[in-house]
This record gives C-alpha cells, structure tokens and sequence, in this order.
C-alpha cells in the first residue's frame, strides 16, 4: 500500500491541502448544517459515489454502460433481502451484494467483449440486461414483486450501526466514506497499471492491444470495479430509503440520473463527479423550491431541465464543468509536473 | 550472430473475401538484422506486417519467433513474446500525454510504474522526442507522432521491432535522425528491425538485405543493390513498358 | 389451448409487427445513411401519437386521415433537427452522439408528461371492434388495415431510393460520403432529407398504432428500446430485416402474452436483444 501513500505525498501540496480543507469541513458539516440541508449533502455524497464508479468504467475505460441502475437494483435487493429475511446485518449483506453485481457484470462483460461489442451496440447489450432485471423483479415474490420490498424502521434516534438503522447523520458519514473512498480510489487507479491501460484501451483500442495490453481482460476488470462500487451503492440506497421498487431502482431514468454527474462535471476526470453532483443537485433542489415558492406542479419539469443540463454541456462542455475549473485555479498538469 | 533466424515466416497466406493478399510469403529475419520490406502498393506488406504481429490470423503457415511458434496469437501476446510494432496510419492515445503514452508501452511484463516511467523516458530520448512529453498527443505535428509511435513500440523492451512506413512525410534532415536513431539501437542494444518502406533514402542507408513483396508474394530478395537492379522488381514497381 | 386462439394471436402479432417494422425502418435509414443513432426514436413517435389522439378527440379525425398531415410535419421537423441539431454533430464521436438524442429524448417524453399526464390515452374508431373472417381465422380489421397501411410505407420508401434522384443520391451518401462530395452533392441537406424521411416513417407508425394501443410518455422509451431490438435483430442498416425483425418481434411478443404471463412479454425481447447481441451482433437477416 505504498502506492496509496504515494498519491498522498506526491499529489502538489495546493489541491492536496484544498482537499483536506474540504474534507475537514465535510466530517464537521453535520455539528453545522440542519436536517433539511444534510438530507441534500447525503444526495450529492451519494451521486458523487456512484458517478465515481460509472466514471471508472467510462471515462477512464471509455465502455459506455446505460444500465448501471441493475447494479444498484441487485445490490440493494440482495442485501435487504438478506436483512428482512435473515437478520444479516448489512456489513455481511453487502459481500453478497458485490458478488451478485460482480457475477452479472462479468457475464455483460463476457458476452460484450469477447466478441468486441462496443459502443452503441455496448450500451444497448447493458440496457437491455437493466430492463430485463426491472420486468423480472417484477414478478419475484420473494423479495415483493412490482408491490415493492420494504425494510422494517424503527425509531430514528436510536443509531444502530450494526444494522444501518438510525439518524440520518449516521448515513451521511456513510456516504462520505464511501465518496471520498471512491475518489482516492479512482487517484489511485489512474496511477496505477491498470489506469494506464484502461485510458489506453479507451483512446484506441487496437494500439493499446499492440503495446501489450490484454484488452479483454482489462475491460472485465474495469467493469468488475465499476459493478462492485455501485453494488455498495445499491446497498446504502436500501437502507436508507428502507423501500425498493423494480419499477424504481432498475428504472432507465435511475441509470441517466447516475452519469449525469460525471457527464456535466467532466467524464474522465477525478473531481467531475463530485462536481457534477454538487451542481446537479443544487439545480435540482433550486428549482423544487422556486416551484414550490411558485405554486406550480410541474411533474417532469426537474428531468426536462436534466435533459436541457446534459445537451448543453454535451454541446458546449462535451469535456465537462471541472477542466475549464481546474485551468482557471492552476491545477492543470504542466504547473503539477514542473518538478518531475 | 548465430544460426537459428530470430524471425520465421513459413509459406504464410491470407486471403480476404477471395482477394489473396498473401501468397505464400515466407522470410527470415537473423538476430541483430535491420532488414527492409518494400514493393508497390498494395502488395500486401502492411497485412504481412499485420499477420506477424498477431492483429489478423494467417489462413495458411507458421510464423515462428525466436524458436517459439507465434502463429494465430493474439497482439498483445505477442508483444508480450518480445515484437514490437508501429502502425502506418499513427495511432496515438489522443487523450494522454506523450509520456503516458509511451508508458503504456512501458509496463509490459510485470513492471510497476517507475520502471515503465524510466523504459519511457529513455525510449523518448532516443527519439528526441523527451521534451516534448507533458504535451498532449493530440497536439503533436505528423512527424512526431511516428516518433511517438515508434517510442511506444520501443519501451515495451522489444527484441524485434516491426517499422511500418514511419519515414513517409518526414523531411530529409528528419528522416537521417530517425536512421541514425535506429542504426543506434541496433548497435548498441541488438533491437532487430524490420521495416516497410517507401523511402529509399532510408532502405539504402539502413537495410541489410531487402525483401521484395508483389501481390501478396516475395519476388526478390538481397541487399539493396542487388535488388534495385533486378529485373522483376522494376517491373513491379515500374510496369513492363518502363523497361 | 385452441389452435385457432393460438393462430389468431400469432396472427395479430405479425400484423402489428408490420407496423414495428415500419417504425424500425426509420431508425435503420438514418442509421444506415446518417450514421447516427436515434436515440429520440420511440420519443419522437410518441409525439406523433399524442397529436393524432389530440386530433382525434378534438376534431373527431380518425387516424387515417391524420397519415399525410403527420408524415409531412415530422417530415419537416426532422429535417430541421438533422441540420440545425445533429450535423454538427457527425464528427463527433458516437457516444456524444448517443447522449445528445438522449438529451432530446428526455426533453420529449418530460414535455409529453407535463402537457398531458401520465394517464393513458387512445383512440377509439368505429369500426375499432370489427373483424375478418378468413376460415377458422378471426382478424381485427384495425389490424389489417394498418398493416396494409405499412406495407404500402415501405414499398414507397423502396421505391423512393430506388427511383428518385434524390433518392439515389442519399444512397450514395451512404455508400461513399467523400465520393458524394467530391461530385458535389449536398451531404448535409441530403442527411437533411434522412432524418426527415426516417421520422417521417417513423410518425405514421406511431399515428397507425394508436389505432391498436394505448399511449403514454412512458411509450417513448419503451418504443425506442423496442425499435433497437428490432434493428439490431434484424441487422442495422438493412431495410428489408428491420421489417423481418418487426414481424419476429411482434409474433414473440403475441407468443409471450400467451406463454407466459402479458405483463412479462417485453422480456422476451429484451432477451432475444442479449443473445443476437451476443452471438450474431451484425443481425439475423445479414449475411456476413
């Protein structure tokens, strides 16, 4: 683990100390901010998560997955399932979750890429399996069919880590360790081998496969990582909404709502998603309250202006939110690298 | 040198769709040879190249590498075997800078990411290219890119190094460096190369011994005078009427 | 089960896959040509279902009527679209591509919520209830007609690529877009006429299929997906397998609904979808 100590002693000392300035407010946001704004800080923590694991198989590996909702869905289910039925506190549930998610994966990921389907036809093999899943839990009565699925909740003061019940500040820190975890993981992976040859495989394929790389292997693995992220990103969704629905959870809408982040913050990159979420859901809570403050019911007015968000940024911003940033603060490449 | 060839293609054949675009080519390439391919277009010599590095399979032959039997393996296996390749349309990792690009060539075999650094670093020096390493690859002229190309194929420690036309649209003075660059690694750290060209500038000056493909088949082979005066190759190249 | 209850809805099925056949040949024209993925596709016919279902209950139009009015509109709009949207946009790699019809695939369907619910609407003809009888063989005459209607769609589209000028020359596009330009033809008007011509086809299989099935926002997506399967299945770029691929879908879909339960017949071909995904990506009816 040399390596993780590395990204820390390496990074350039100004966004490495932004960073831990950031984090130190994080950790004591809740002391600070009231229910209402934490419920929010939970939302952009957990979009933040999971664009970070879609991000690693798109934007690092360039596979464009449209379907990653089944892994939130799987791991979710397995997991509450697991609880409701057995009493297996989530800490175990969530070992079953990942092995699920990852087993799926692996057989999308074998079915693609042996063959080399890719793009379009990629994205629509992962739809296809979301959609699948979504009509199928439909009709599994053990975990509630399309009536949906529901963890029992008891009184919210009491805060049982064991088994994820409790105040919402106890999901909060749940989400920021599995944000701000994702994120280093994603540092490290972009140093390491394997993010080398992933953005290889990304940039083209063929050359990549010519200067070593076993491009089958490592888009399995790519996706193998991105599925057991969202596998725990399924598993906090189940107990902290305490209710699942396929109509829900698998939806496509679910699976959109999970690259917008990345895609409006910048995909590829190591602070797009947690930007894209911050700036998603700020939007998104903004214009509830001016619709709100309006009187105006507008169902389908929020996935309107998503739609609007995603064509322009695909337009204008096709590289996202966080470059034109990072180049405004000084912390492109050239200024970090002047002392390798 | 010794006695065993580091490169064997034995009655090696491809056809697509009915259209044969190698006949029965077969070749040997010595440890420590600089050895050019050349013929009109069209004769096949990218797809020969393409067999030989694992992107197609051959229909019919055996291509034999350092001993080993290579045929039908896939590309990067054979990278991993210890050949390396540029490609005659460039094709760099756009979204990388040049150093990440030719680490990627870096970290064959086991190497973490120091080594494949340092195999990079020095793969760039030896193509004048270090400077130039924090800059995109999408922002690198034509020429460059070849020399990134040829970089990248270089770190990934190869002991035979397979050139596909990477002197075409370089200047004269350019085309001397790289000949100079490539004379170097095969003095001094044995890299065999054999090469595709067109530019006769650089076969003159580098090739040993010149293997001539015309239609998917090798018509000649010897060192580049004896070649540039035979008969059939100046047909092919030239058409009957020229003589 | 009673054979001819079996018959009677595989036949049924045939007939309304002919009128996903239709809608799937849009997506393959502009595919096939254009190059460009359709992701708004199933949005863009939903559209054209809510303005049929508006005409009919406002003006008492019955959906046939609405055939010339709406093939000519979605016409325009989608000649409009490919050249002030999507042509910028040939250059770009495809994954923008695909997000940019995302975009306006998630701007329609929304639209089509707030403007109409979500509750479901059709259309509700006179002769909605009348049948054929051919033997032991009981057709809805909807059915027949709009299968009829169809057919005579694409022997048109055939005709008109075969035949015009213009139609000849969106081919060449297709086969040789440098050639195409280099004798001077117009690409981006040529694409132009398209992607008009793909949602024209496109409108008159959703104003055909109101006739047949209800509509909601949520048709959108699910015809897009369902357009995919077809196209996929079928062999994208093929004009005669995305018909083929409609009458397979729409005779597994009538086989689903009877097999197993209604509710789960989607994941027939969604599961069909995987495995030619799988094991013959380049489509059934493409010889390769």
């Amino acid at each position: 683990m040399k390596d993780l100590l590395a990204l820390f002693t390496e990074a350039a000392p100004r966004p490495r100390n932004a960073l831990l300035v950031l984090l130190a407010l994080l950790l004591l946001a809740p002391l600070l901010i009231d229910r209402y704004l934490l419920s929010l800080m939970i939302l952009v923590l957990y979009f933040a998560f999971v664009g970070q694991a879609w991000n690693i198989m798109m934007g690092l590996c360039g596979q464009l997955s449209l379907g990653h909702a089944l892994y939130v869905g799987l791991g979710a289910y397995a997991a509450a399932a697991l609880y409701q039925h057995f009493g297996l506190t989530p800490w175990l549930g969530m070992f079953a979750a990942v092995l699920v998610c990852v087993a799926v994966a692996s057989l999308i990921g074998w079915l693609a890429f042996r063959f080399g389907i890719a793009g379009t036809y990629f994205a629509l093999l992962t739809i296809a399996f979301a959609e699948f899943t979504r009509i199928g839990f439909d009709h599994f009565a053990w975990v509630g069919g399309s009536g949906g699925f529901f963890l029992k909740v008891v009184q919210q003061d009491a805060t049982d880590w064991l088994n994820l019940r409790g105040h919402p500040r106890m999901f909060y820190f749940l989400a920021l360790a599995l944000a701000s975890g994702a994120f280093v993981l994603t540092a490290w992976l972009m140093r390491s081998r394997a993010g080398y040859y992933f953005r290889a495989i990304r940039d083209n394929e063929e050359s990549a496969c010519a200067a070593g790389v076993n491009t089958f292997r490592y888009k399995m693995i790519a996706i193998q990582i991105s599925a057991a992220l969202t596998a725990l990103a399924g598993v906090f969704f189940a107990f902290y909404y305490n209710n699942l629905f396929p109509e829900q959870i698998f939806n496509m809408g679910r699976s959109i709502e999970i690259i917008l982040a990345p895609i409006i913050g910048g995909v590829g990159t190591l602070f797009g998603p947690v930007i894209g979420a911050a700036l998603l859901t700020l939007l998104s809570e903004g214009l509830t309250e001016l619709l709100q403050a309006l009187g105006i019911q507008a169902p389908g007015l929020k996935q309107i202006l998503y739609g609007v968000a995603l064509g322009l940024s695909i337009m204008f911003m096709p590289h996202g939110v966080w470059p034109g940033i990072a180049r405004r603060l000084g912390l492109t490449r050239d200024a970090e690298d002047a002392g390798k | 040198m010794n006695g065993a060839p580091l490169l064997e293609v034995v009655g090696v054949s491809k056809s697509f769709r009915g259209l044969r675009a190698v006949a029965d080519a077969s070749l040997q390439v010595r440890q420590g040879e600089l050895v050019a391919l050349i013929g009109p277009n069209g004769a096949g010599k990218t797809t020969l190249f393409n067999l030989i590095a694992g992107a197609l399979a051959p229909d019919r032959g055996v291509i034999r590498f350092d001993g080993r039997d290579i045929t039908g393996l896939r590309a990067d296996q054979v990278c991993a075997a210890g050949i390396g390749r540029t490609f005659q349309i460039v094709k760099p990792f756009a979204d990388m800078s040049v150093l990440d690009n030719v680490m990627v060539g870096g970290f064959r075999g086991n190497a973490g990411t120091g080594l494949a650094r340092e195999r990079a670093r020095t793969a760039l020096a030896a193509l004048r290219i270090d400077e130039l390493r924090h800059r995109p690859a999408s922002s690198l002229t034509l020429p460059d890119r070849k020399k990134l190309e040829v970089a990248r194929a270089l770190a990934t420690q190869p002991r035979l190094l397979l050139l596909d036309e990477v002197m075409a649209g370089l200047r004269p003075t350019e085309t001397d460096v790289m000949v100079r660059a490539f004379q170097r690694l095969n003095e001094e750290q044995s890299v065999t190369i054999l090469l595709i060209e067109h530019v006769m500038r650089a076969v003159m000056a580098l090739a040993q011994r010149v293997h001539v493909l015309h239609h998917g088949e090798i018509i000649a082979q010897g060192t580049p005078a004896e070649v540039t005066r035979d008969a059939r190759v100046l047909e092919s190249y030239l058409g009957a009427e020229a003589l | 089960m009673p054979l001819d209850l079996v018959v009677n809805v595989l036949l049924s099925g045939l007939l309304t896959g002919l009128v996903y056949g239709l809608m799937a040949l849009g997506l393959s024209v502009i595919y096939g040509v254009v190059r460009i993925v359709n992701f708004a596709h199933g949005e863009l016919m939903a559209l054209a279902m809510y303005l049929t279902v508006i005409a009919f209950t406002a003006l008492k139009l019955d959906p046939l009527w609405m055939l010339l009015p709406v093939a000519a509109g979605f016409f325009g709009l989608g000649y409009a679209l490919q050249r002030a949207l999507i042509n910028p946009f040939i250059a770009r790699p495809e994954h923008a591509q695909f997000m940019l019809l995302l975009a306006l695939a998630l701007i329609l369907v929304n639209g089509l919520l707030m403007v109409f619910g979500p509750d479901a609407r059709n259309v509700q003809v006179d002769y909605a209830l009348d049948s054929y009888q051919v033997g032991p063989v009981l057709v809805d005459k909807v059915r027949v007609v709009c299968a009829g209607v169809a057919l005579v769609c694409c022997a048109l589209l055939w005709a008109i690529f075969r035949f015009t000028g213009f139609g000849k020359a969106i081919r060449a596009c297709a086969d040789n877009l440098l050639g195409a330009r280099v004798v001077g033809l117009n690409v981006a008007h040529l694409y132009g006429l398209t992607f008009g011509i793909g949602c024209a086809c496109v409108a008159v299989a959703g104003t055909l299929l109101t006739l047949l099935v209800d509509v909601t926002p949520a048709s959108g997506p699910a015809y897009t997906l369902l357009a995919f399967i077809i196209v996929i299945i079928g062999g994208l770029g093929s004009m005669p397998g995305a018909l083929a691929g409609g009458v397979l879908i729409g005779v597994s879909e009538a086989a689903a609904g009877i097999a197993f339960m209604p509710s789960a017949k989607s994941m027939v071909s969604f599961a069909l979808l995987i495995v030619v995904l799988a094991f013959k990506p380049q489509g059934l009816f493409v010889r390769r």
